[in-house]
């Protein structure tokens, strides 16, 4: 229908010659979206780079290990030694792209160089760097130790009931850390069975190459020893990944208060404009619906005005944001964060600042609506 | 086409007494002259009539296939020319024309009809702000006539116009008009009254305020 193609353009052409005429009103609600999403974008892209500067400490630090050290008592041993493996295995399907270590420490002591008591822990094929043994022979006894060196070939090892030889080996970090220990004795598990039924602990070492997986698995197993209801000891080495965590959860509702903040203040600011620019109108918009012209046509020319001019201040605000944002960085001194020449504004937070806008325009149309049911016949003389 | 006012009640917000308080009317084709003091009440009939003022109690029934109020009843049917005349100011006259045409899904040839029958040809392209007072009259009535409605309501459409410019108007609602329109034209010229073939007088039936009357 041409009408709706005649009606706008008129509309258009009247838009136009307000805009020239008085431009504080147009340049208001330019400013005023361009301010609010350059501030909406500062706080997203500050939350996105120490997430990231967060992120790549870890992967630095080759740090992304989580450890699980559950402990099983005796009336539970027979039981939960069978369900372990099971456990172990279901471990490596879910994470297949983790590194997953597992070893059992028995309740037992044996006594090892001036009588100094060192925990025993049984090891398996899980464990590949203690399962390594020449063909044909036993699996060994290894004494873990952090100075393997200042050991003799051969360390004698004894308990109540029995001596051991074994083998010295250095104790490595990951190890050394799940038992708080400098050393310690490693013999199969096969030896380790009868030990096993006066209670036993089950260490897992899970290494990671990203976060997420870490993050995964740090959810699976909780909810799958809450469960259980079993509480094993659970730490990683620097806590960065709680501290990650956090970050997503703020961020989250960083992103949520933005949309709502930054839309209801524009709701607002463009609000109050557009309702003095409609009063200002209210004679042209009634003489028009005096011609039969639908409320609707004149809403949505109302909506394309302010969607328009909020358009304008988002794109000003995406073009300007790395400057302010390197001079930000930049004047403060410690903040090693990088240039916005490196950054990559998230897609989502895009969309949450055109979200915001969209819903200001939106809610700044209401009393535009409410005005536009007042009669024509009132207004018009 | 025919219109019936049925028991109609209006008072404007925040006045005291009312416009209407009962008030039964018909009109039929042809022209209808509506007479009476100021404020008594002819333009809101008009406008009650234009469905431009909604009515809280009592009934505007017209023979209109449109539903009375919609915005295609407003479109098609109803030709209004404002006492203000009410003119797009940022529109030609052509335009101004042309726009009702359309809005009502008349052809546009229509307009040129109408801009000759008001004596508009050197006027037709110019903004109504470069228009005399007689000149936006005749303008006005050509965008309401030009879309041939089958109700046509003229609030003083001759208000202050000079005899020529008068004649233009009665000769192109005498001549042009269709038979089936019903017309009503509230109006204190007596001048219309030949091209009448019915006159409401307001002063019949309703109370002159008593300042008026002691002030003649």
């Amino acid at each position: 229908m041409k009408s709706l193609i005649l009606i706008p353009s008129y509309l258009w052409k009247n838009t136009f010659r307000r805009w020239f005429e008085n431009p504080t009103s147009p340049l208001s609600k330019i400013l005023v979206t361009s301010i609010l999403s350059l501030l909406a974008l500062l706080v997203l892209v500050f939350f996105a780079e120490s997430k990231y500067q967060l992120q790549k400490k870890l992967s630095e630090t080759n740090s992304l290990r989580i450890y699980l050290a559950d402990r099983i008592l005796p009336s539970e041993a027979t039981t939960q030694l069978i369900k372990s493996r099971s456990e172990e295995e279901m471990w490596h399907r879910e994470f297949p792209t983790a590194r997953l270590s597992y070893f059992r420490q028995t309740f037992q002591f044996v006594q090892w160089k001036d009588n100094r008591a060192v925990p025993v822990i049984a090891y398996s094929s899980k464990y590949p760097s203690l399962s390594i043994h020449d063909a044909g022979e036993a699996p060994n006894i290894w004494l873990l130790s952090t100075s393997p060196q200042h050991c003799s070939p051969i360390e004698e090892i004894t308990s109540d009931r029995t001596t051991l030889y074994a083998k010295p080996i250095a104790m490595d970090d990951d190890m050394q850390l799940a038992l708080g220990t400098s050393s310690a004795i490693a013999i199969p598990e096969e030896m380790a069975i009868p030990f096993f039924t006066a209670g036993f602990y089950t260490h897992i070492i899970a290494s990671f190459g990203d976060i997420d997986t870490a993050t995964r698995f740090e959810a699976a197993t909780s909810a799958y020893y809450a469960a259980e209801r079993r509480s094993p000891r659970k730490f990683n080495s620097l806590g960065i990944i709680a501290e990650v965590e956090k970050l997503n959860q703020l961020q989250t509702q960083i992103r949520i208060g933005i949309v709502l903040t930054c839309g209801l203040i524009s709701a607002l600011i463009i609000g109050a404009i557009a309702w003095l620019e409609f009063r200002q109108e209210s004679y042209l918009l009634a003489l028009l619906r005096s011609f039969g012209t639908p409320r609707f046509i004149l809403l949505i020319h109302g909506l394309c005005e302010n969607a328009v001019l909020t358009g304008l201040g988002i794109f000003i605000a995406f073009k300007s944001w790395p400057l302010i944002y390197n001079i930000l960085i930049g004047s403060v001194n410690g903040l090693q964060l990088r240039a916005a020449e490196f950054l990559t504004l998230p897609q989502l937070d895009m969309a949450i600042i055109i979200a915001a806008s969209a819903v200001g325009v939106l809610l700044a149309m209401i009393p535009v609506a409410v005005g536009l049911r007042k009669p024509a016949g009132l207004i018009l003389q | 086409m025919q219109v019936s006012v049925n028991n109609l009640s209006y008072r404007y917000p925040h006045a005291a007494a009312p416009v209407f308080d009962g008030f039964d009317f018909n009109a039929d084709a042809g022209i209808t002259l509506i007479k009476g003091f100021s404020g008594c009440g002819k333009s809101t009939l008009l406008r009650i009539i234009a469905s431009l003022i909604p009515v809280p109690k009592g009934t505007v029934v017209t023979t209109s296939p449109h539903g009375f109020g919609s915005s295609t009843f407003l479109r098609e049917e109803v030709g209004f020319v404002f006492q203000q005349l009410n003119l797009l100011p940022l529109a030609s006259v052509r335009r101004n024309i042309l726009l009702a045409l359309e809005l009502a899904n008349k052809p546009s040839a229509l307009a040129d009809e109408w801009i000759q029958a008001l004596g508009l040809e050197k006027l037709q392209h110019k903004k109504p702000t470069k228009l005399s007072g007689g000149q936006q009259q005749r303008a006005a009535i050509a965008r309401a006539l030009a879309k041939q409605p089958s109700i046509l309501l003229l609030d003083e459409p001759t208000s202050g116009l000079d005899h020529l410019n008068t004649q233009i108007i009665t000769q192109a609602l005498t001549n042009k008009l269709p038979k089936s329109t019903v017309c009503l034209i509230a109006t204190h010229d007596n001048r219309l009254d030949p091209i009448a073939d019915e006159i409401l007088d307001f002063n019949s039936f309703l109370p002159v305020e008593e300042h008026l009357q002691e002030m003649v």
